[in-house]
């Protein structure tokens, strides 16, 4: 695997019940990036990434992340990538703090470096009022910001989020975004993003992976997909035309993915 | 982080899940409420009604000798009817009928047999059987006069051999049968061991019953509900964490659970003894100890209650494989329909015969671990109790191996 991707997949195929979810997606996630994994519903997101966090094993294909052969050693990249879920799970009956605390602590953090974080985290999204609160009585958004909190924290190098901002107002949206932003740039970490909110991907991917009925139709950095997709025009029109108007032949991608390389 | 450090502070989840106040609720107040209610209450009206036991001595006039030689002729039958009606005298709840015949006796609802050999058995044998029919729960009012008259019988063989200076002699308990007619036992245990099945076999009931009903309390399904369990997956190294976690949490809820069953049944009962002014040593708590519980350092209390928390790890084993193979939906009905399905089955089978041998109950796995249990403490376990335990077994691997695959395999987040 090459030391300066923190996830690699090779041909990496999925099938439940028969049908193939994944058609032999190989990914290059190169350390340090916000990486946008992008597709229509039901092109394989979800399942793409519940295979890179070990919850799923894969029908076929290579999985290396964080230099860990998933497939071989999943319980060793458990607890290492901090993950979020489209759904915004959390114990309705515990408290605010103790539903960050508790995934922070199976995990292995510091309980100090833990509050420290969950405080500044809160401060930063105007919740730290919430903190007492039951997790059962908090709003849609209120959730997703504590599941999100608790993600970051208990993340290593590499966090994934899927559907960061979902349910959250523009303002709080904007400053989840700073976030991310600065966990990659001050903080040297990772973003595996996937999302289908425009603004988000605008703002935070720097490289981007489509993928379109469980096919990796596209790989490349943002300006890549804008200049195959929707030249001269925006990311938002790219990725439109991407998931259902332009076929690209995926060999087509091939320099595009040469240049990923050369660039690493 | 170490894979083992992990399992702490899920077990400390796990038990944050489960004690608050509204599983509390589920969980401890209700059995207890629902015994006090249900079971104790009624009792107070049961308690109020009369209980006639109709007892036929065949006893026969025998001469015995004083330890210094005197001669003395004894019919401990007559004495012990005497004893017993004396204890009714002082009771308003108890009549006594003296009947014509062994049949009279035993066909009736509450019958005790006193046989021919009875007094020269007990004092030249020093061993004496009687036989009797009890319909009185063992737990009612009722039931526990029953037992006193039994006592009473007991007391007067140990009257006479006190009287005749013969104290050395005297028949221990266990040489003193008291063989209810459960007919012509099918099992090869004793008697003695028998007279354990029912009320083991009740115990055992009761608490599959109660941990039947706490499938979402104790299994995955609020975990799948809440997403919570996604989470869990992708944070924990090994797997198998979640599923101990759940069950120790599981075992210690259900041990509450049925302490709080046993605990409304006894206050239920002593306040039935306390407004109806009974004897000091009726209660509640008395017709519980006639479980065969009483005793629970014995040999066979501990093979007793290592059998209730075999079957108890099996029942809750069985829900949660099933909640995590099936989705929350189908899981919640379709795990307590399985633990009660046969439970029900199991005390169906044995309640009306404690030594059964019928195909039905044979392919109960709450029938395995029952029969085993009573031949190890009958000192008769044999080849087929080998197989019953080693099907027990099997069953217990098979149920974690599925849990744990389930966990592994995508049917978990995809059903």
């Amino acid at each position: 695997m090459n030391s300066e991707l923190i996830i690699e997949t090779k041909d990496l195929r999925k099938s439940f019940n028969e049908k193939e979810i994944l058609k032999g997606v190989s990914l290059h996630i190169p350390k340090g990036s916000i990486y946008a994994l992008l597709g229509p519903n039901g092109a394989g997101k979800t399942t793409t990434i519940r295979i890179l966090t070990g919850i799923l094993k894969p029908t076929s294909g290579e999985v290396y992340v964080q230099g860990v052969d998933v497939k071989k050693n999943a319980d060793e990249i458990r607890a290492e990538v901090g993950i979020l879920s489209q759904l915004s799970a959390g114990y309705k009956d515990f408290k605010t703090k103790d539903n960050i605390l508790l995934f922070t602590s199976i995990v292995g953090i510091d309980k100090e470096e833990a509050t420290r974080k969950m405080t500044d985290y809160l401060t930063k999204l105007d919740m730290l009022d919430k903190l007492d609160l039951k997790f059962g009585k908090l709003s849609g958004g209120e959730k997703r910001v504590v599941s999100l909190v608790r993600t970051i924290i208990s993340s290593k190098e590499l966090i994934i989020l899927d559907e960061p901002t979902t349910g959250l107002d523009i303002a709080r949206a904007k400053k989840v975004r700073n976030i991310i932003h600065q966990l990659v740039k001050d903080e040297g970490k990772t973003v595996l993003m996937s999302s289908h909110i425009t603004s988000d991907l605008e703002a935070l991917a720097t490289h981007a992976g489509i993928l379109r009925a469980g096919e990796l139709i596209f790989e490349g950095t943002k300006q890549d997909v804008i200049a195959t997709f929707a030249p001269g025009s925006d990311f938002e029109t790219a990725i439109i035309n991407a998931f259902e108007n332009v076929s690209v032949p995926f060999k087509q991608n091939e320099p595009l993915r040469e240049q990923i390389r050369e660039e690493l | 982080m170490k894979k083992s450090s992990q399992f702490l502070p899920i077990l400390k989840k796990d038990l944050r899940l489960v004690f608050n106040v509204k599983t509390l609720i589920i969980i401890v107040f209700v059995p207890f409420i629902m015994m006090f209610l249900i079971i104790g209450l009624p009792t107070l009206f049961i308690g109020a009604s009369n209980i006639t036991i109709n007892i036929y001595s065949a006893d026969v006039n025998t001469e015995v000798q004083h330890v210094n030689g005197t001669p003395y002729i004894l019919n401990l039958g007559a004495s012990a009817i005497q004893s017993i009606q004396l204890l009714a005298e002082n009771s308003s709840q108890l009549d006594i009928v003296v009947v014509e015949s062994r049949a009279v006796a035993l066909e009736s609802p509450n019958g005790i047999f006193i046989p021919a050999n009875f007094t020269s058995s007990s004092i030249l044998n020093s061993s004496a059987r009687i036989e009797y029919h009890r319909s009185a729960s063992p737990t009612s009012i009722q039931g526990i006069y029953f037992d006193q008259a039994l006592s009473k019988i007991q007391e007067t063989i140990v009257g006479a051999f006190l009287f005749l200076n013969l104290e050395a002699e005297i028949p221990s308990y266990e040489e003193v049968e008291f063989i209810p007619p459960a007919g012509e036992p099918t099992e090869g245990w004793t008697q003695e061991t028998l007279n354990l099945a029912a009320p083991f076999a009740y115990a055992l009931f009761i608490m599959i019953a109660l941990i039947g009903n706490m499938g979402r309390t104790i299994g995955f399904s609020k975990e799948k509900e809440d997403g919570t369990f996604e989470t869990m997956l992708t944070i924990t190294k090994n797997r198998s964490y979640l599923v101990l976690s759940k069950l120790i949490v599981g075992i210690i809820a259900s041990t509450l659970s049925i302490l709080a069953y046993f605990s409304g049944s006894a206050i239920a009962g002593a306040l039935t003894t306390s407004l109806f002014g009974s004897s000091d040593e009726l209660s509640g708590l008395e017709g519980i100890l006639a479980l065969p519980m009483g005793d629970l350092l014995s040999f066979k209390g501990v093979i007793l209650l290592i059998g209730l928390g075999i079957s108890l790890v099996a029942a809750m084993l069985a829900l949660m494989t099933v909640d995590t193979i099936f989705s929350r939906t189908v899981a919640e009905r379709l795990g307590t329909s399985i633990v009660m399905g046969f439970g029900i089955l199991f005390y169906f089978a044995v309640a009306f015969d404690p030594g059964t041998t019928a195909i039905y109950a044979q392919i109960n796995p709450f029938y395995w671990i029952y029969h085993s249990i009573l031949s190890l403490i009958d000192l008769s376990y044999g080849w087929i109790d080998a197989i019953y335990t080693t099907l027990f077994v099997v069953l217990l691997i098979g149920m974690v191996f599925l849990a744990r695959r389930a966990i592994e395999r995508e049917r978990v987040l995809f059903s």
